[in-house]
């Protein structure tokens, strides 16, 4: 009872010292890499292999640095945080693609003739959306069609799009097309 | 499957901590991974980076506690220590465990009976 009660008062500390521990963490990992190549040197590994053998021994970096956050402090409180952080567009975190509807779908930056914003995160409703899609070439031809937003390599909405407003032309040919939900 | 490496039970690693850092005194966390993968004589299949989240747990439980310090080869390292509250969780589970041992040796000791199909 009383290491519950330790542990948990522990974890809301770490909530508000993420950053510190974080730190803490990285320097803590990098020493351990750096005693594994040592430990492989003296034993007669060359280098490259002594690096490499010290990494695949240590296992992935990135879930051990999840796993010790998960352990450390309130999952549900970070992952509150990552909502609000999407929340002010955290552009690498998301891959949108378009789906014309027929057999073609494709990954946005390989059709310069779409251009597509960050999604946007709204809170009250829990869904990303897109709001508006500058377009060259396509027109009303966009209805029908759906979105795919894609966060951490999991689709967590598709949109169909239905054209609500249309600008003008620009100098480059794009029209900027507000999209319905 | 004989020469495959066993996976961890849930609550072991924990366990293979507090002792190891019983026995052998204050370590960190290379020093603590490399000596678990000694005694099993590479029997376990041990990520080392998994050690720093079962060393997050025991600190918060209090069972360890941890500070800076320099390694052997001048490197900066955090060494863990077992605490007297480890100590006695240690020892309620390997007394646990000892008696869970004890009955699944039991258990698959059992002769098994003459297929009938």
């Amino acid at each position: 009872m009383i290491d519950r009660l330790h542990q948990s008062l522990q974890r809301i500390a770490s909530f508000f010292r993420r950053a510190q521990l974080d730190h803490d963490l990285d320097s803590e990992m990098a020493s351990h890499r750096e005693l594994a190549i040592e430990e492989n040197l003296r034993a007669g590994m060359p280098p490259d292999e002594a690096r490499r053998q010290a990494l695949v021994n240590f296992g992935g970096l990135e879930q051990t640095k999840e796993s010790v956050r998960d352990a450390r402090t309130l999952p549900f409180l970070e992952t509150l945080l990552q909502d609000l952080r999407y929340v002010a567009n955290t552009p690498e975190q998301y891959t949108v693609q378009v789906n014309t509807g027929a057999v073609t779908e494709y990954d946005v930056p390989h059709d310069d003739r779409i251009k597509i914003g960050i999604p946007s995160y709204r809170p009250s409703c829990g869904v990303y959306l897109v709001n508006a899609i500058k377009v060259r070439g396509y027109g009303d031809a966009l209805n029908g069609w759906t979105v795919s937003i894609t966060r951490d390599g999991k689709t967590v909405r598709k949109q169909s799009l239905r054209v609500t407003q249309k600008s003008p032309t620009d100098e480059s040919g794009y029209h900027m097309v507000r999209i319905g939900q | 499957m004989a020469n495959s490496k066993l996976d961890l039970l849930q609550g072991t690693l924990d366990l293979m901590v507090l002792q190891t850092l019983a026995t052998m005194g204050s370590l960190h966390g290379y020093g603590i991974a490399r000596r678990i993968e000694q005694i099993s004589g590479n029997e376990v299949l041990l990520n080392q980076g998994t050690i720093y989240a079962s060393l997050v747990r025991l600190q918060q439980r209090g069972w360890i506690s941890a500070e800076w310090g320099t390694s052997d080869n001048h490197r900066k390292a955090k060494f863990y220590s077992i605490t007297k509250r480890g100590r006695k969780q240690l020892s309620e589970d390997a007394a646990y465990w000892q008696r869970l041992s004890l009955l699944m040796n039991r258990v698959l000791a059992l002769p098994q009976g003459e297929d009938k199909s």
